[in-house]
């Protein structure tokens, strides 16, 4: 059985606790000593460039992959985790609402009632998403498939969920919504999430805490505070720079 | 033809294969769903070599069988996890090398030459009532283990990472699922032989993908495809007095290519 590590003397506001983690795969070190702790409730982006390790830095937190450091959770998360790709075949004419009954054992998955059905429609249409309830998941496009994944996560109850780039290849429109989302589950519900971007105009926007990798610790703390021209300099190249339009701030990267 | 269902033998035939059918399509859903297809037929062909090993070292075939395919299936699947590159084409280069393996070994047994071709290409015409038994056994226990799994084995088609997150213990339902399918393809052996095991395995899910609308109706239609196809097989062979197994095998692929050109009409 899958079992993370869990902890009860973490700080009761603590969900998560890491430190010095690195990861080694085929005798390379992929990931060097990242740290991070995270309170309740928190929205927690991982960022960094292409190939930097946020993704190995996130299954090594969840305890997908093997890594040397400490990581402790508190012992009431629930996770739900939503990975970068979903590839479902053609082949494989699982629907929307077959996936969410498959969390409630063969005999509902082959036997459906109403409290079941209820309870999808609940969390699809959460996500704006009830109206793919019938539909299967190999047809949806890349925002519907992660609407319903991150619709899938929530309704186990997960009060920590962590996504790896939600809102890749959907549009700017559909990467909002799923965006304005997340924050709304961690304010008003006081979930934490665990996100991965390399948008740093999103981790502004909705990030409490970010963790700046490019293999090791850039930096961490604050956005506001720590993403400063000269780190994210150090994590990108001398190529990227800070812009405020509209009292937000954005990257752009200029060759 | 009718005269057929008379003969003790055939109903034998009639009662192991259909029965063998719908095993190898609950377990050859969940082949297909995985993307795993190249898997069945790797631990087909080490079931062979296993067979071989255990007529030399003096075990039952059975046991040697699942054995030796219980490892190869671990060994891709292992392999497959570990990302490696080419690891295609390792799988390839692995899965021949122990079906030839098998073949020389059990030519060197004089005693047993014969039966090389059976275990090779199967003579579902030759059972017992034992195998009846041993068939009916075999699908009780390929039926409550899916049952038991099913959820799971699921949720690791939909994506593994997600499932090992959500608790299902991914390693263990691998190991189990592994175990079923070696022991469905080493009892396959006689039926349809180690070369076409995996076709029989795969056909009726892959057929069903064209027709089902749901998950639901994939696991129906493929229990119905592998049964028809075996009764329709088993029939046509004695009728042409084809060889049983490639003409079970044939029937399947005719439903399939049915499948899947009403599939290309309709898109």
């Amino acid at each position: 059985m899958h079992q993370l590590p869990k902890q009860n003397n973490l700080e009761s506001k603590n969900v998560l606790t890491a430190k010095e983690v690195s990861v080694s795969l085929f005798g390379t070190k992929i990931i060097e000593n990242i740290s991070v702790d995270l309170s309740v409730g928190q929205v927690l982006a991982i960022v960094g460039p292409n190939g930097a390790g946020k993704t190995t830095f996130m299954k090594a937190l969840l305890g997908l992959l093997p890594h040397t450091g400490s990581v402790l959770w508190a012992p009431s998360v629930r996770i739900g985790y939503v990975p970068q790709k979903v590839f479902i075949s053609r082949a494989f004419p699982l629907t929307v609402e077959e996936l969410f009954l498959l969390r409630r054992g063969t005999r509902a998955f082959w036997f459906r009632t109403g409290k079941a059905t209820e309870h999808t429609k609940k969390w699809l249409s959460r996500v704006g998403a009830e109206n793919l309830f019938k539909k299967q998941l190999a047809v949806l496009s890349g925002g519907e498939l992660q609407r319903v994944m991150i619709a899938y996560a929530l309704a186990d109850d997960a009060n920590v969920l962590c996504l790896d780039e939600p809102a890749a290849g959907i549009d700017i429109g559909g990467g909002q919504t799923i965006y304005s989302l997340l924050k709304d589950l961690s304010l008003q519900e006081q979930r934490t999430i665990i996100l991965i971007s390399h948008e740093l105009d999103i981790v502004f926007r909705y990030a409490d805490e970010v963790v700046c990798i490019d293999k090791r610790m850039i930096c961490r703390g604050s956005p506001h505070v720590v993403l400063t021209a000269e780190n994210i300099e150090r994590m990108y190249g001398s190529h990227t720079a800070l812009y405020a339009h509209d009292g937000e701030t954005h990257t752009h990267q200029h060759v | 033809m009718f005269d057929l269902l008379f003969l003790p033998f055939f109903q034998r035939a009639i009662l192991v294969g259909v029965m063998m059918a719908v095993a190898a399509a609950l377990l050859g859903i969940f082949v297909v769903v995985r993307r795993m297809a190249f898997f069945t037929d790797a631990v087909a062909h080490a079931s062979i070599t296993g067979v071989a090993i255990a007529l030399l070292i003096g075990v039952h075939p059975f046991i040697g069988a699942v054995v030796v395919s219980m490892l190869m299936g671990l060994l891709v699947a292992r392999l497959r996890r570990s990302g490696t590159h080419d690891v295609d084409t390792i799988i390839g280069v692995l899965f021949s090398s122990a079906l030839a393996f098998g073949v020389v070994l059990m030519t060197l047994l004089p005693r047993y030459r014969g039966n090389l071709f059976m275990y090779l290409f199967g003579d579902i015409l030759t059972l017992r009532t034992s195998d009846v038994i041993t068939a009916a056994i075999l699908l009780v226990v390929v039926i409550c283990g899916v049952i038991a799994l099913f959820t799971q084995l699921t949720r690791m088609a939909v994506h593994e990472d997600m499932a090992r997150v959500d608790g299902v213990p991914v390693g263990r339902v691998e190991i189990i699922f592994l175990l079923l399918l070696s022991m469905v393809v080493t009892a396959g052996l006689t039926m349809v032989g180690g070369i076409l095991m995996g076709a029989l395995m795969i056909l009726p899910a892959a057929t069903a993908q064209y027709v089902a609308k749901s998950f639901r109706g994939l696991v129906i239609v493929s229990v119905l495809c592998g049964a028809i196809a075996m009764l329709g097989g088993l029939f046509a062979s004695a009728v042409f007095g084809t060889p049983t197994g490639p003409t079970v095998v044939l029937v399947s692929a005719i439903l399939f290519s049915a499948a899947a050109l009403r599939g290309i009409l309709k898109s």
